[in-house]
């Protein structure tokens, strides 16, 4: 069986769901996307938007890129790919809080105590309908208080790949299974009820998934040595590796998270390794991609929960500034070599073209083929549209 | 053979009892309803299936081989109902219950644990507290999470007052008028005045420290601070402010009549302007407006939200427990029973009339109308697998029920390991933070980061996971098995489901609690060394599905391992669906 009849049975056989509105998408730019989540706050004055200013600087300086602008010192490897990178640094706003500006990374919207919104992912899930069904949405290490699909259907949450070293959890196919299936049946063959029938489905389905091809997609191990390589023996880079591999399987949206950025203390000496780690995972993915031709209908996100400070406090830390960070995107349907907005002298504030999350969620989302003004509707009825009134950032789309 | 139908009306009609028997009356009614549909009648499921049923739905887990046993030998329903309502389990499994809808947490705030507040809760189930008291008991709690644990409900929203007062209403009135939070609902009576009228009453809840408590902290702060530059305690700052937050200091619940509540910057209808003082008023039930003294606030509006007159505080919880015994909803949606001051129309309108009656007749003892309940010949009948109001309806365990029943299948007994009742310990431990110096609060500090390890001392343990109640364990790694299979994440009320998902499918397989019981050192593997190979079969069907392979089963299972018979029962329909 292939992986598209697989998943579409598994998307019947969730019974109690219904997928409302779902139609075919227009032509899409970035067929499939990699959103990449740095958990914690990514300095953006030590990676995307470095400065001259003494005061603020540390130990930052600035390299050139393949492009006409600068960043950081410690990515010079992304800078040989920022060719095809459109950068955002006047990405701003209001929430400097953890959790809360998680939420709204994903969801585009502020977190309430009285609904839970989707994640991107989900929203895309939900209003594609691209004739094959394969998983839509994976997210590879991601943490259990991710929003998942909010208060759409339960279908629509992300496929979690918890290690991307050990791929999907729980899929190793014992040599038995045929033999324990077999007596399954057998004790199972007198309940006859819609959700006995459709638990047999999913039975019968995974097993043949266990069996199948599809599994090598979520194995990184079977990569090239120089693959694994390169893309760096780390959290983010495996999980890169794995979302190329879920990209060449056709998986519409991959999430991936990256915890570690949050420097309050020795701000440099840990972004020698998390900047490294960035460095390293990107730049390889960016080439790899374009090595299979993949560039051209796939895109790379960074995003971040918020900048830090251009003051450095005591503890050569920076702390939470929501007020100015950046935002990367690069390959699919956007400009390459591009800088849109601009901070001040010290990127302690945005002084042209700012942009929050819901804008770049939004430009994703319409990358996507997504209609970001259509107004959907909660359970409750609540009018509301995908990154809540995020407006698309025209000037980034190439 | 009498068809069950023919039995179940001569029962029901029978005028054998001389009290009200309310389970007769329910039954009677359901079966009128079913008569004049020309549908047909319940049928009666066998004991077997009965036994396993009411543990699932009534204390959270299976039964146990000698369990079932037991009461196959002696089946008697009512007793068993009894039984098991008054038992642990029915404290541990009402819990989860509650922690959904109240939104639980083990942590209430990002420094301020959930202990205290998760013991009391369980005190009042323990106690049968009544319902309405719960409520109130939860509204009206003013004090610090250790002195009365019962303010955790307002503290877990601490500083989204509007929010928290539009969770009230979903979860003690079923009414969903979050809508109104910004402006007239949409679709129902509520306008944004209303919503605000009734959140006035809760405005004098002040969940920040008191100012001289503020005071003395600073001070705190500065001999820490120099401490800190000193060199002598490095990191004082940090476990001062720590300190404050864990030690329930810097947020509390207390009544201060100060506060005002003001109408939205961008409030634009005629009936107020941006930035007016609200004033307390019910728009439904009975009448009750804020006085002129601003005390007893809040005993005003729980006095209204719990009186006879409330048109939906009584619906909400019948709903809400005739869902968690049957599978299904009388009114659709839990959290949305009410358009504006009228319930909206149920699957059978007598029968909610009737269990609106009954909860308010029995005082909201939800033990006893819980009993009510379980002794209907309709929650006895076999399931319905098709939605047809012939009986509970066929479901999947919860995640909590599946979880459970899991460790109950490794551990043998579920509730043996009970967490230690520590509430007095933490009122020992921060006494008022006035009569402190900073090497003083240092010192309890630095003592309760031990304390706080060892909530769960002595708990069992196999490869990394904790073999205890899911009522003992909150957000965090160990409760990934049970998010996994839909537990609600407690953000908001109410968000578990049994959808299945192939990760679900492939951790029934797979995962490592299916090794674990798989391998011999489980209690059901460590019982069977001593029986002969057809009492153990007899033994593991019992354990995991409720009851003996059929001869068929025994000669096709002949040659199974131990090991493949937990596989496949494991992963069975009637494992994990409640039949």
């Amino acid at each position: 069986m292939d992986r598209r009849i697989f998943i579409q049975s598994l998307a019947a056989a969730t019974y109690g769901v219904k997928t409302l509105n779902a139609k075919p998408i227009a032509e899409t730019k970035a067929k499939n996307i990699i959103f990449i989540c740095l958990d914690g706050g990514m300095s953006h004055i030590d990676s995307f938007d470095p400065k001259d200013d003494e005061e603020v600087k540390g130990d930052t300086t600035k390299i050139p890129t393949s492009a006409d602008f600068e960043i950081g010192n410690r990515l010079p490897k992304l800078a040989e790919v920022m060719h095809n990178a459109s950068v955002v640094r006047s990405t701003t706003s209001k929430t400097g809080a953890h959790q809360q500006a998680q939420y709204l990374n994903r969801t585009s919207y502020k977190q309430l105590g009285t609904i839970t919104h989707p994640s991107l992912g989900s929203w895309i899930s939900h209003l594609s309908d691209r004739g094959k069904t394969i998983p839509d949405f994976v997210l590879v290490s991601g943490a259990s208080s991710h929003p998942g699909s909010g208060f759409l259907p339960k279908v629509k949450a992300p496929l979690p790949i918890v290690d991307p070293k050990s791929g999907l959890q729980n899929a190793k196919a014992d040599n038995k299974l045929n033999e324990r299936m077999a007596l399954l049946r057998e004790v199972n063959k007198h309940i006859s009820s819609p959700i006995a029938s459709s638990y047999n489905q999913f039975y019968d389905n995974t097993v043949e998934f266990l069996k199948s091809k599809d599994l090598e997609l979520f194995d990184i191990s079977k990569e090239p040595q120089k693959n694994r390589e390169r893309y760096g023996d780390t959290r983010l880079g495996q999980g890169l590796l794995l979302s190329k591999r879920l990209v060449q399987g056709d998986v519409r949206f991959i999430e991936v998270n990256n915890g570690g950025w949050d420097t309050h203390t020795e701000n440099f000496d840990k972004l020698d390794n998390k900047l490294k780690e960035l460095d390293d995972a990107v730049s390889s993915l960016v080439l790899n991609l374009e090595e299979e031709g993949l560039l051209d209908s796939t895109l790379v996100v960074i995003a971040t929960e918020f900048g830090r400070t251009p003051k450095i406090n005591v503890n050569d830390g920076r702390d939470h500034h929501p007020q100015a960070y950046s935002t990367v995107m690069i390959g699919a349907g956007v400009k390459g070599g591009y800088v849109y907005g601009k901070t001040d002298k010290t990127a302690s504030k945005v002084i042209s073209d700012p942009v929050t999350i819901s804008d770049v969620n939004a430009t994703i989302a319409h990358l996507a083929g997504l209609d970001v003004s259509t107004k959907h509707s909660s359970p409750s009825g609540r009018p509301l549209e995908i990154a809540d009134k995020g407006e698309i950032i025209k000037d980034i789309l190439a | 053979m009498v068809k069950f139908g023919i039995l179940f009306l001569a029962l029901v009609t029978s005028l054998f009892s001389k009290d009200v028997n309310h389970s007769l009356t329910i039954d009677e009614i359901i079966a009128k309803d079913l008569t004049y549909r020309k549908a047909p009648m319940p049928k009666k499921a066998s004991n077997e299936v009965f036994v396993r049923r009411a543990y699932l739905d009534i204390i959270g887990r299976i039964p146990t081989f000698d369990e079932t046993s037991a009461f196959l030998k002696d089946p008697n329903k009512e007793k068993l109902v009894n039984d098991l309502i008054n038992s642990q389990g029915y404290v541990e499994s009402t819990f989860n219950f509650y922690a959904d809808l109240l939104r639980v947490k083990g942590k209430i705030l990002n420094n301020v644990t959930g202990e205290t507040y998760i013991a009391w809760i369980k005190d009042q189930i323990k106690s049968n507290t009544p319902y309405d008291q719960f409520v109130k008991s939860i509204l009206t709690a003013e004090g610090t999470i250790f002195t009365n644990p019962a303010v955790g409900y307002f503290l877990r929203d601490e500083g989204m007052l509007l929010d928290n007062v539009s969770n009230t209403f979903q979860a003690f009135a079923g009414m969903n008028i979050s809508c109104a939070q910004c402006h007239d609902h949409p679709f129902d009576d509520w306008t944004q005045m209303e919503y605000y009228e009734m959140t006035a009453f809760f405005t004098t809840v002040d969940t920040r420290a008191k100012k001289e408590d503020n005071k003395h902290y600073q001070d705190l702060r500065k001999q820490c601070q120099e401490l800190d530059e000193s060199g002598k305690e490095k990191g004082s700052i940090n476990r001062i402010g720590q300190f404050w937050q864990v030690g329930g200091y810097r947020n509390h619940v207390d009544n201060n009549l100060k506060k005002f509540l003001k109408l939205p910057h961008d409030y634009k209808y005629k009936d107020g302007d941006p930035g007016e003082i609200v004033k307390g008023k019910t728009p439904i039930g009975d009448y009750k407006k804020e006085k002129r003294k601003r005390e007893g606030l809040r005993e005003n509006f729980t006095d209204w939200i719990i009186s006879e007159n409330h048109p939906s505080f009584a619906a909400n919880i019948v709903n809400r427990l005739w869902y968690k015994a049957m599978g299904f909803k009388l009114i659709e949606n839990l959290n949305d029973i009410a358009e504006f001051d009228e319930l909206r129309e149920s699957r059978n309108d007598r029968l909610m009339e009737y269990l609106i009656k009954t909860m308010k007749d029995l005082k909201y003892d939800t033990k006893e109308f819980n009993k009510v309940l379980y002794n209907t010949k309709f929650y006895a009948a076999e399931t319905d697998g098709k939605d047809e109001f012939r009986g509970p309806k066929q479901r999947r365990m919860t995640s909590a029920q599946l979880w459970d029943s899991v460790v109950t299948l490794y551990t043998g007994d579920v509730d043996k390991w009970q967490p230690k009742d520590r509430r007095q310990e933490y009122v020992n431990m921060f006494p008022d933070i006035k009569t402190l110096n900073a090497k003083q609060a240092l010192k309890i500090y630095d003592q309760y980061q031990k304390f706080r390890g060892k909530v769960y001392e002595g708990a069992p343990r196999v490869g990394g996971l904790m073999m205890i109640r899911s009522s003992n364990i909150f957000e965090g790694r160990n409760s990934n098995f049970m998010l996994e299979f839909g537990r609600s994440d407690r953000e908001l009320i109410e968000t578990g489901d049994e959808d299945a998902n192939i990760t679900q499918i492939l951790t029934l397989m797979n995962g490592k609690i299916t090794k674990e019981l798989m391998n011999d050192n489980g209690y059901i593997a460590k019982k069977l060394t001593t029986f002969n190979r057809d009492k153990a079969v007899d033994y593991i069907f019992t354990s995991y599905i409720g009851r003996k392979p059929s001869k068929e089963e025994k000669t096709v299972f002949e040659k199974a391992e131990f090991a493949d018979i937990v596989w496949v029962l494991l992963n069975s329909h009637e494992f994990k669906l409640i039949m």
